[in-house]
């Protein structure tokens, strides 16, 4: 066992400052109860409304105040092909009573935060079916100088600032109001972004991914090794300029190029950040998660740690220099991206503050850093890990582990992790279990065996939708807890050799369709593209988890769960089953089965605090990564302490985005997105009287 | 116009196509020719089965086209309006690329991926899918 970074335990770090700009922000915050300035309702993204109106007492009364469709239908009823996707992300930001949201098509409406009367939509230009066609993000920013107010969005190949008083475009900031922000890959694919951007004094920080995820191309789902490192960068939020560029794998002559053996840096890439980023404006350091690199699940083509994949790194705003960075994972073969939003936190620890920043990943641990040095507050340590048998990949000897704090999600497959609800089905999940290789945390994935009775690969949870992801994480100020929002899911990392065309020699992609036959070319004359060539029966594609044979999961539950930390006191407090799953209740084989009250919900939910309580809403079958209600969606609220469901008040469909909270009229709001097939998408904000 | 695939449906029920009717339901409209389904397999491999997978299963990263879910969401909804979602949303890094006639070769693809038979008919235009209301065939 190697301990690289043993920090003084816990560090004692200064006493925040009161006149520090943070802190004022803070504290500005806590009295204008007004405000949610940005998708992660501050910068720090802590997700946390200081408001104390809906409480214990009235949430159950909690009434529905306004709905607003996902989509004005003044456009769609100009396009009858406009057919928006019902998976409406954006948590609005508030400012001055105006909520801002992208829309289910990636515009951006402003609208009353009393009524959801529109104030404004942004048009598409030209208006055209092909421009108005996309999909909505997570979240808009708000940028105010004087009289100048603007709001920043995101939306396929460009940013936009808009006039925040009327929708119109800032002509003076890039291109008419937009600036180009495309990567180029071989593909021609166009970049996707997902989460809002940042903006840090007057600097615009976007991440997002750059394409190439089609097909036989890369990203998490190809075949081939090579990819388009997806860089940070930084634009003048008044002219749209850029200003600077964060190399998330090193270039020539930069530090980290080491970790790349066998020159793999000039032709690896991923690593976006896709999950939300958090700043402090005191300090000015902007602070990004970064994701897995291509491929994730076999690296014997990339020797080495892999710099700056599955790492969070503190930029500088101004400058896009790097100050820290911390590695979660080395060498990932499991695409354990960290991509839940790092969390800022003024935390006592034995009677001094510390500025945290915590950081959530897939894997299921939390890193928490003095967010001005980056040094662990606990003790992370390297340990040993089982080393990969696949030919040609070199495993990381060790990974580092946090000490103190406990997973907040089960890490490798056990006995004890497995279906319980009956002794039969407890044996037949451990028939199903055992025909993979498992393990405890970062057991490799295995090449699949062939032969009878052999091994079809290594199974694992965390799989590779994470446990933690972009819905994980809020923290309360007052309390000095912090909420990971989790799901429960293995993955089945089981390789297959390629052949060439792939440039990649194992891949996890699931096998497909092995007997049909091959694609017809497209008819002579046709302007269609010929389709990429079939490699072992394969393309892009992940596994699906394994089930038990009556579609159960194999795995016990908790399916989706909220794990509450006193991160003072360095303690997991409590674990609550997040919801219920009325799909795996309704399975015949649990008839007569006595089950336990709440299943827990796999669908990715993101939390919400306010003063009094912790909401969670069920999030819908429309949200992308797996699993997802259905239907008959709630909104819970919890008590903070105790994890104990406290009201739950239904909603129209679930959840498609991370609800928020303000107060307008001396009235307090919560706000959810929502969306599924039958409802459509829409916001619905719900008061009491 | 709109009632073409209808009566194609009819003489594929005819020819063969018995069991769509033997259950009982309304025979599937064959709204498409073989060759366009086949195109459209090859357009969607390139385009979408990064997300969906290649036999339309879900990918992880987008939902499944022939599963229960995805029935659970389009059964009784209008063909043509599966066909805007596609033309308005997808490939979800690209939403606005597909012309028209690349999302009517997808269209075709995952109704014939879903039991509808190829026809006669070939789908030339999106207006054929107004009347068509989808249902789960197998």
């Amino acid at each position: 066992m190697q301990i690289l970074k043993r920090a003084k335990s816990p560090i004692l770090a200064v006493l925040l400052s009161t006149a520090s700009f943070f802190a004022a922000r803070v504290a500005v915050a806590a009295e204008d109860g007004a405000a949610w300035t940005g998708y992660g309702g501050n910068k720090g993204f802590q997700r946390y409304a200081p408001l104390q109106q809906i409480d214990a007492k009235n949430v159950a009364q909690l009434h529905v105040a306004w709905r607003r469709a996902g989509l004005d239908p003044v456009l769609q009823e100009k396009f009858l092909d406009l057919v928006p996707s019902n998976y409406l992300k954006s948590t609005p930001t508030l400012v001055n009573g105006v909520l801002y949201g992208s829309n289910a098509i990636g515009l951006v409406e402003a609208f009353d935060a009393v009524t959801g009367a529109t104030k404004w939509i942004q048009k598409p230009l030209p208006v055209t079916l092909k421009e108005a066609s996309g999909q909505g993000m997570r979240g808009v920013e708000y940028w105010r100088s004087g009289n100048d107010e603007r709001v920043i969005s995101l939306r396929g190949d460009f940013i936009y600032a808009l006039n925040a008083k009327t929708g119109e475009a800032i002509k003076d900031f890039g291109d008419d109001g937009k600036v180009y922000i495309g990567i180029p890959t071989s593909d021609h694919f166009g970049s996707r972004q997902t989460s809002a951007p940042l903006v840090v004094g007057d600097i615009i920080i976007i991440g997002g991914t750059g394409g190439n995820t089609q097909g036989n191309g890369t990203g998490d789902l190809g075949l081939n090794k090579e990819a388009v490192p997806e860089d940070i960068r930084a634009y003048d939020v008044r002219n749209g300029r850029q200003l600077w560029t964060f190399h998330v794998l090193p270039r020539e002559g930069e530090r980290g190029l080491e970790t790349w053996g066998k020159e793999s840096w000039r032709f690896s890439g991923d690593m976006g950040n896709w999950g939300g980023m958090s700043a402090d404006e005191e300090l000015g350091y902007v602070y990004i998660p970064l994701s897995a690199p291509n491929m994730a699940y076999y690296g014997g083509h990339r020797p080495g740690d892999n710099l700056y994949a599955n790492s969070i790194v503190a930029l500088d705003a101004h400058t896009g220099k790097l100050v820290w960075h911390f590695q979660m994972v080395h060498h990932d073969l499991w695409d354990y991206d960290t991509a839940s939003p790092p969390v800022l936190a003024d935390v006592k620890i034995n009677g001094k503050t510390v500025k945290a920043v915590i950081q959530a990943n897939k894997v299921g641990y939390l890193y928490v850093f003095d967010r001005k040095t980056g040094e662990p507050v606990w003790p992370i340590e390297e340990k040993d890990v089982p080393q990969s048998t696949v030919p040609g990949e070199v495993t990381s000897r060790t990974q580092p582990i946090p000490t103190k704090l406990p997973p907040f999600d089960i890490q490798g497959i056990k006995e004890s992790d497995l279906m319980d609800f009956t002794p039969a089905l407890h044996e037949e999940a451990k028939k199903v279990a055992d025909q993979y290789v498992t393990g405890g945390v970062f057991t490799p994935p295995s090449v699949i065996d062939p032969a009878e009775g052999g091994k079809k690969g290594t199974l694992s949870a965390p799989g590779v939708w994470g446990s933690g992801n972009w819905n994980t994480g809020a923290f309360d100020p007052d309390t000095g807890f912090y909420y990971a929002v989790s799901r429960t899911e293995p993955t089945v990392y089981g390789l297959t050799k390629l052949k060439p065309p792939a440039t990649l020699d194992y891949s996890i992609v699931a096998a497909v369709n092995p007997n049909a036959p091959p694609p017809t070319p497209p008819a002579a004359g046709s302007t269609f593209a010929p389709p990429p060539p079939m490699i072992n029966g394969m393309r892009g594609g992940l596994p699906l988890p394994p089930t038990l044979p009556s579609g159960l999961p194999l795995l016990k539950p908790p399916y989706g769960r909220v794990t509450a930390y006193d991160i003072g006191k360095g303690e997991r407090k409590w674990v609550a089953p997040n919801g219920d799953d009325p799909a795996i209740r309704a399975n015949p084989a649990l008839k007569d089965v006595k089950l336990p009250p709440l299943l827990g919900n796999s669908g990715r939910a993101a939390p919400l605090l306010t003063k009094t309580l912790l909401f969670l809403a069920d999030a819908s079958d429309a949200v992308i990564g797996r699993a997802g209600i259905h239907a008959d969606a709630k909104l819970r609220a919890y008590d903070k302490a105790t994890g104990k469901v406290v009201a739950e008040i239904p909603l129209p469909a679930g959840a498609t985005g991370a609800p928020m909270s303000y107060e307008a009229n001396g009235k307090q709001y919560i706000v959810v997105p929502v969306g599924n097939a039958a409802y459509g998408s829409g916001w619905v904000a719900f008061t009491v009287n | 116009m709109r009632h073409i695939g209808f009566i194609s449906a009819g003489l594929l029920v005819a020819a063969g196509f018995a069991p769509f009717a033997s259950r009982g339901a309304e025979p599937p409209p064959a709204l498409f020719t073989a060759d366009q389904p086949a195109a459209g397999e090859a357009l969607y491999l390139q385009r979408c089965s990064g997300c969906h997978n290649a036999n339309l299963t879900d990918g992880g990263q987008g939902p499944g086209l022939i599963t229960d879910g995805f029935w659970s969401n389009w059964e009784q909804k209008s063909a043509r309006t599966l066909y805007g979602r596609i033309l308005s949303t997808m490939p979800s890094n690209e939403p606005g690329s597909l012309l028209p006639g690349e999302a009517l070769l997808l269209t075709a693809f995952i109704l014939k991926s879903n039991g509808y038979p190829a026809g006669e008919q070939t789908l030339e235009t999106a207006d054929t899918l107004n009347p068509v209301r989808l249902h789960r065939q197998k």
